[in-house]
């Protein structure tokens, strides 16, 4: 039984603030206020408002925003785009990831330096990785459509094809960003204790049974954070869209972000684009949280 | 000792004299896109040399500092996509050019907000022959009855032509291409130069704002207005819109006319002899004729020539690079006396604009030898009288032309069909526009 039930037992209470305390994590505090919950709380605001940045003009239009938002079908395909692309990038990269790590982790100067290759690609610049790709995917005379004439084929233009452009983008996105949960799954398998495995060889475990029953669940965590990372990241695709395509062709890769940056700095609409900028806030938060969820229930696996 | 001392003093005579110097240097923040090309034209002074934008005002603004080394003009280099958001983000911080380049179809957004001083004053202060200035960029700079801006061009839409595969197909000759008079012209040459050179007539790139231009030249042809009834309202249900969509899907469609994936692509094949003519640009001439030199001969007899009337009475879209003095720049009246001095020689100079491709502002530059001598333009005289800009009242052109310009590139990928295309493109901008306050 515990000492709130007792009876006649008072309720613990709650340490109170000391001013020393809280000075201590004043300097944080105050960068966190001003440079997050106060833009949040002034984006949220802006929202409502029909807000012209540079003449500093605004007016309170309640919802409205809101509703143009809502019924604008630029906007609708980019929320469709940008879900795509992430229901399309970040399986492989989890995926890939991991087992690119399972082949990796061992200590050999061969996965050392495949190691270093694979993480290459990550510290590539957007600018760098779209150029690459732009004169991979370049029709007629880019590396793929090469390759494909060679093989009889016939060329692609990946990027101005409206069924394809958005699986060249992830593609191109898979390239550049699979170092960074290779790395985070190879330090999480190194955690790993290496009598579990040696157990598992003592009772005959085939590799997939080891693989499902002891590696996964080892390192269940890192899978989650894993998965909430890329989804947040790519939940904000921008650089590489804007870079490759513009959003086009007719609307296939415009990304929510790239509809905000247009709408907020080249339209010169910020109430509009702060509004979208809510609606993408929303569903990023609930993207993480059913996935923050859903590893809670798989704690018991 | 005394030497010490007298070295010492002579050292600090010369550090008040730098200093001293360095003060009475005026300093002009110049604004500015167009790239930034100090390796090659860091400190030329000659400038024939420059075929480009980039090269032209850079050498300019060198020779000005030369000439006048009490004022400094210090360039402040944009790139051309994220221009107009820096230089508003500056504006709002305060941190204000004194001179700034701006396209005439911009300057309304800004008026609009009190963000720039009217030039009428100044430019008289300066020297400046506002008579001189040509009809069409003046009025386009012209406000409520005053001047904002000190334009320097006229930018055109047009044909980019590779003569010498005109020849071949016997479209006139080499450096005298014939160009058709009509919508029916049109499609008979494009037949028999695809016919004879198994070739497209014409190229196109896969840029929303060159589908736009080119339908609103055609609009302009024909005498149809894009905004038949208010400058926050399109129309493209009009006959003549619709004939244009359908002409030039209907040769895409017979392969007499491609459309590039971008820029890159399409100068590198059309120098490379893959059309007999690209739509483009003035600003591209300058490119183009360099690359036609290099080419060995695939693009020969290379020229430019207005956007060929085949819809209609000769009319093409046009628009203007200008000069602005934004509210809260030029500050001090020695920076003010300085910004005008420079705009007053950009006025003087500006036909060495021209050698950019695009046209000089300035009435007696047109008929002047140093201008009609220029090579590789035909019929350049006739561009000031056909030219029209998108009526300078209509806020955010360079968002809405591109909004035109996706939903037909999507129409001509068969991507939509034309009256869902056209129904997009509607509505995007007319919304977009109803948006704005």
């Amino acid at each position: 039984m515990s000492r709130t039930s007792q009876p006649g037992a008072r309720a613990p209470k709650l340490r109170t603030w000391h001013w020393p305390e809280l000075l201590f994590i004043a300097p944080f505090l105050i960068l966190y206020v001003t440079f997050l919950l106060f833009p949040m709380a002034w984006g949220f605001w802006m929202s409502f408002n029909y807000y012209d940045l540079f003449a500093g003009f605004s007016e309170y239009i309640g919802l409205e925003n809101y509703q143009q938002l809502f019924a604008d079908q630029i906007y609708r395909r980019a929320v469709v785009n940008t879900f795509v692309f992430v229901a399309i990038t970040v399986p492989p990269l989890v995926i890939l990831g991991l087992l690119i790590a399972l082949v990796l982790n061992r200590q050999t100067w061969w996965s050392a330096v495949l190691r270093t290759l694979f993480f290459g690609s990550t510290v590539l610049s957007v600018t760098i990785v779209t150029l690459i790709w732009r004169g991979v995917y370049l029709p007629q005379k880019g590396l793929l459509d090469n390759f494909l004439n060679a093989i009889g084929v016939g060329g692609i233009g990946i990027l101005q094809d409206p069924n394809l452009a958005l699986v060249g983008i992830a593609v191109t996105t898979v390239w550049w960003g699979i170092g960074l949960p290779m790395v985070l799954f190879l330090a999480a398998l190194q955690q790993v204790p290496g009598e579990i495995y040696e157990a598992a060889k003592l009772d005959n475990a085939s590799p997939w049974q080891t693989l499902w029953s002891i590696t996964i669940p080892s390192i269940w965590r890192t899978v989650v954070l894993v998965i909430i990372i890329q989804i947040i990241a790519h939940f904000q695709v921008f650089g590489q869209i804007n870079l490759m395509t513009g959003g086009g062709p007719n609307n296939s890769t415009r990304s929510m972000v790239q509809f905000i940056y247009e709408s907020g700095f080249r339209q010169w609409t910020a109430g509009f684009a702060s509004a979208a900028a809510q609606v993408l806030f929303v569903i990023m938060v609930i993207a993480a949280g059913l996935q923050f969820w859903a590893s809670r229930r798989k704690q018991e696996f | 000792m005394k030497r010490l001392k007298a070295l010492s003093m002579l050292g600090i005579v010369a550090a008040l004299l730098t200093t001293t110097g360095a003060q009475a240097q005026t300093e002009v923040r110049f604004a500015r896109f167009f790239g930034a090309c100090e390796a090659d034209f860091g400190t030329n002074l000659d400038p024939s040399l420059p075929s480009n934008e980039c090269g032209v005002i850079t050498t300019l603004t060198n020779i000005f500092n030369a000439e006048n080394p009490d004022i400094k003009v210090v360039p402040e280099i944009v790139e051309w996509g994220p221009y107009y958001e820096q230089l508003a983000g500056r504006i709002a911080t305060g941190d204000v050019p004194d001179i700034s380049v701006m396209h005439g179809d911009m300057l309304i957004n800004f008026v609009n907000r009190g963000l720039i001083e009217p030039l009428d004053a100044a430019l008289g202060e300066a020297g400046i022959d506002v008579d001189d200035i040509a009809e069409g960029p003046r009025e386009n700079v012209t406000i409520d009855g005053q001047i904002y801006a000190l334009p320097q061009d006229f930018v055109t839409w047009l044909w980019h032509t590779n003569s010498g595969l005109m020849a071949e197909a016997g479209l006139g000759e080499v450096n005298a291409p014939v160009y058709p008079t009509s919508a029916d012209e049109l499609l008979a040459q494009a037949r028999q130069f695809k016919e004879a050179t198994g070739k497209p007539y014409l190229a196109l790139t896969l840029d929303p704002t060159s589908a736009a231009r080119t339908l609103y030249t055609l609009m302009l042809q024909n005498g149809t207005p894009l905004f038949p009834d208010s400058i926050k309202v399109i129309d493209l249900h009009s006959e003549a819109a619709k004939s244009a969509i359908t002409l030039l899907k209907s040769m895409i469609d017979e392969g007499l006319m491609v459309i590039k994936p971008d820029w890159a692509t399409a100068f590198t094949d059309f120098s490379g002899g893959a059309s007999g003519n690209m739509l483009g640009g003035t600003w591209q001439i300058g490119d183009l004729v360099r690359l036609s030199e290099q080419t060995g001969g695939q693009l020969d007899g290379y020229v430019a020539h207005p956007f060929p009337a085949v819809f209609g009475e000769p009319a093409v879209w046009t628009a203007s690079h200008s000069w602005v003095m934004l509210k809260g720049g030029a500050a001090t009246p020695e920076k003010r006396a300085a910004s005008l001095k420079f705009l007053k020689f950009l006025f003087d100079n500006n036909i060495h604009w021209a050698r950019t491709g695009h046209l000089p502002m300035r009435t007696s530059l047109m008929t002047s030898p140093e201008f009609t001598s220029m090579p590789y333009r035909l019929d350049f005289a006739s561009v000031p009288s056909i030219a029209q800009h998108i009526p300078k009242d209509v806020l955010q052109q360079r968002i809405i032309m591109p909004f035109i310009g996706e939903e037909l590139l999507a129409i001509f990928q068969g991507q939509k069909s034309m009256d869902d295309g056209i129904a997009a493109a509607e509505e995007r901008v007319n919304t977009y526009l109803a948006r704005l306050r």
